[in-house]
């Protein structure tokens, strides 16, 4: 996907809703844990596998709200997940978000902040909860892709705190480097397979 | 092949009238739309956004005409809307510009106007509604830009807004 500049005014809307989410836990020490962004944010979060669609198909079907299959056609979202290799989507409707755990997993958590990060930012919820019979344009999508690529690193690299650690260390690849692990919370070894739905 | 109203499109037409009684606005509706849809691109493998690329024209006339129709400087409706005059100018000035999403969702708010609309004509979103594409490059052509809007350019504003607000 081709870097796409986001006008000045578009960035500092997505750092604000950034910082909200970031002041609303705290300004926690880093890493950041996503478990306590979707809680703070009552965001759902489920795994399931791109390569198993008998297991997709079941995430599907068991999408409820309040007792109630959501998903009319469950194949429509297997088929849109494959067609589109999906890695991850956001169900705004249900405020879920759901991971493709065949992702390597050094992704998970990029993919999960992306995700969030559609959902914190007003104008993406208004987009995919329009309309279903209108389709995005491509430019249109690879735009709200970007801004939520934007967003995601803000939020994980806790907007300027990653700059001011490397700042503070001395100019080395090796101390640098060495931030990594202070950043990264340490991604699930066995990720809760294909929970069902609430 | 994108939609464009050329001043050779228009010195033709004008041509062609020459010694004939004139009325402002159409002259002859079923001339214009067969105009219209001559205009109209032939379908192609990016079908889409060519028909996105048409309504774009009649987003920015759309923002512009609401805009000197209310009373409001591209400063004012900028501020209004929580964004940059120089896009809006971008919005009303190049008919290629598309705008960011937030932009158009800034400007439904503002213009009270359905988001799906106004996504549409800004060439962010795609539908196969003909008769909105119709109402579109018809408001497009009837509408030109002047520093005060005359009685036909009101009418034509108030008619398209109408149309956008009876979202179906």
């Amino acid at each position: 996907m081709k870097n796409i500049p986001l006008r000045e005014r578009t960035a500092q809307k997505i750092d604000d809703q950034v910082a909200k989410v970031l002041k609303g836990l705290g300004n926690p020490e880093p890493p950041l844990r996503l478990t306590d962004v979707r809680e703070l944010l009552l965001l759902d979060q489920q795994y399931y596998s791109s390569t198993d669609d008998g297991a997709l198909g079941e995430v599907a079907s068991r999408l409820r709200v309040a007792g109630k299959q959501v998903l009319a056609r469950p194949t429509l979202l297997v088929e849109a997940i494959k067609t589109m290799d999906l890695k991850a989507l956001y169900l705004p409707d249900q405020k879920r978000i759901l991971l493709d755990k065949e992702q390597p997993e050094a992704k998970w958590r990029w993919n999960e902040a992306h995700e969030i990060t559609h959902s914190i930012l007003p104008w993406h919820n208004s987009f995919m909860q329009g309309d279903t019979s209108l389709t995005l344009t491509p430019t249109c999508h690879d735009r709200i892709e970007a801004e939520a690529n934007f967003g995601a690193g803000r939020l994980l690299f806790l907007q300027d705190r990653f700059k001011e650690m490397a700042q503070d260390t001395e100019p080395t690849i090796k101390a640098v480097s060495g931030l990594k692990g202070v950043l990264q919370e340490h991604a699930h070894k066995h990720p809760v397979a294909l929970r069902g739905a609430k | 092949m994108n939609l464009k109203i050329t001043p050779e499109w228009l010195r033709k037409h004008a041509a062609a009238d020459e010694g004939a009684e004139f009325t402002t606005g159409l002259l002859n509706p079923e001339a214009f739309d067969a105009d219209v849809e001559a205009l109209r691109p032939v379908s192609s493998p990016d079908t889409q956004q060519h028909r996105t690329q048409e309504f774009t024209p009649a987003f920015g006339k759309l923002v512009q005409l609401w805009r000197i129709d209310k009373g409001y400087s591209l400063d004012a409706l900028a501020k209004a809307a929580d964004l940059d005059e120089e896009e809006l100018e971008s919005i009303e000035q190049d008919v290629q510009y598309v705008p960011e999403p937030r932009t158009v969702c800034q400007l439904a708010d503002v213009l009270k106007l359905p988001l799906t609309r106004l996504m549409q004509l800004a060439g962010l979103a795609s539908s196969s509604d003909s008769a909105f594409s119709q109402q579109a490059l018809r408001f497009a052509t009837r509408a030109q830009s002047l520093d005060r809007l005359n009685v036909e350019q009101k009418q034509a504003l108030h008619e398209f807004v109408r149309y956008l607000a009876e979202e179906k």
